[in-house]
């Protein structure tokens, strides 16, 4: 199904291309869909598998751009700070959705008012804008997909899974790890910087630290921690 | 390396002319190669050289960084500004070279 529509969009609009998602397939969809999680719902709990659900299934399916809906499709209107943390994470991803049904027919936007707690995830949204407009002209784009870091995503698979649980830190794109934040009032969170690559730079402030360390990095609300590999050469 | 832009405005998504480029130099000796690369990102004139591709070089211990050195396909460079950020541990000399590099600060 998701083969025929591709099909007909590009016989339809023949001089453009092809974008079509959906929420399930083999192995072989990425040739002609982008995939999200589907219909999500709003918790806590909902953000941190979102979050492990990426990763785990690029290497099953070939995915090549997974998403979540920031905030969360169905269920309670997110508290702000939940909301905050999800718009974090979706800004590092490679598709960027926040669209809900609530069955009180509330809207997220106006969680997201601004003068609200959320007013902290605008800059994050700002850095979806940077990121878009070279995505969307790159044929390598900077930020393809949550995918694992090249060499080092066996080291951190099994450090995260034995630490954390289901992970809460994936990849954006081969060079950038992204620590979730997934619980409520944290605003720091210990992260693992994998082996395998000459070190890590802070996605924020530069700082520089050695591969194989384990830092506690700074989670206010308006951050989520986000570091940049450097691979020897 | 990191492509970004300077702008934060949606109204600019399909018509942003700067570039940010967030650098990551290594600590020691190394030698590293960045493509950028542009196309329309609508149409599928990319298939017929409708693209272009800026290369920007590192060389030896980050000395000599040459941001912008060539060019190829059939689509001008959309591309009015090129920024470079580097970390703000980094305290080694930099020379920036290339087409059109006329400013830059430390």
């Amino acid at each position: 199904m998701t083969r025929a529509t591709a099909e007909a969009q590009a016989a339809h609009r023949s001089g453009e291309r092809v974008y079509t998602v959906t929420r399930a397939g083999p192995p072989g969809i990425q040739r002609y869909a982008q995939t999200w999680s589907g219909d999500n719902t709003t918790s806590w709990h909902m953000l941190r598998w979102n979050i492990a659900h990426g990763p785990d299934d690029e290497p099953v399916r070939h995915v090549q751009s997974p998403a979540t809906t920031s905030g969360g499709f169905s269920g309670p209107v997110p508290e702000p700070e939940l909301l905050v943390r999800w718009v974090q994470n979706g800004a590092f991803s490679p598709r960027f959705i926040m669209n809900s049904w609530k069955a009180g027919g509330e809207d997220e936007h106006a969680v997201a008012a601004p003068g609200s707690a959320t007013g902290d995830s605008r800059g994050h949204v700002s850095i979806i804008a940077r990121f878009r407009t070279c995505t969307r002209c790159s044929g390598a784009p900077p930020l393809r997909a949550s995918q694992r870091c090249g060499r080092c995503s066996t080291n951190f698979e099994r450090r995260s899974a034995r630490v954390c649980g289901p992970p809460t830190t994936s990849c954006s794109g081969p060079y950038l790890l992204v620590a979730g934040v997934v619980e409520p009032g944290q605003r720091e969170r210990s992260v693992y910087l994998p082996r395998g690559v000459e070190g890590w730079y802070d996605f924020h402030t530069g700082g520089y630290h050695p591969a194989g360390s384990e830092v506690v990095a700074d989670a206010p609300l308006d951050r989520i921690p986000a570091v940049r590999c450097r691979q020897a050469r | 390396m990191i492509p970004m832009t300077r702008g934060e405005d949606y109204r600019h998504l399909h018509d942003e002319t700067s570039r940010h480029l967030r650098v990551f130099p290594a600590k020691g000796s190394s030698r590293a190669t960045f493509t950028l690369y542009e196309d329309d990102g609508i149409s599928m004139r990319y298939r017929e050289g409708g693209t272009c591709r800026g290369r920007a070089r590192s060389r030896d211990v980050f000395e000599r960084y040459r941001a912008w050195s060539a060019r190829d396909g059939a689509l001008a460079l959309p591309v009015t500004t090129i920024t470079v950020e580097l970390p703000v541990s980094e305290r080694r000399p930099l020379t920036l070279r290339g087409e059109g590099v006329r400013w830059w600060q430390r």
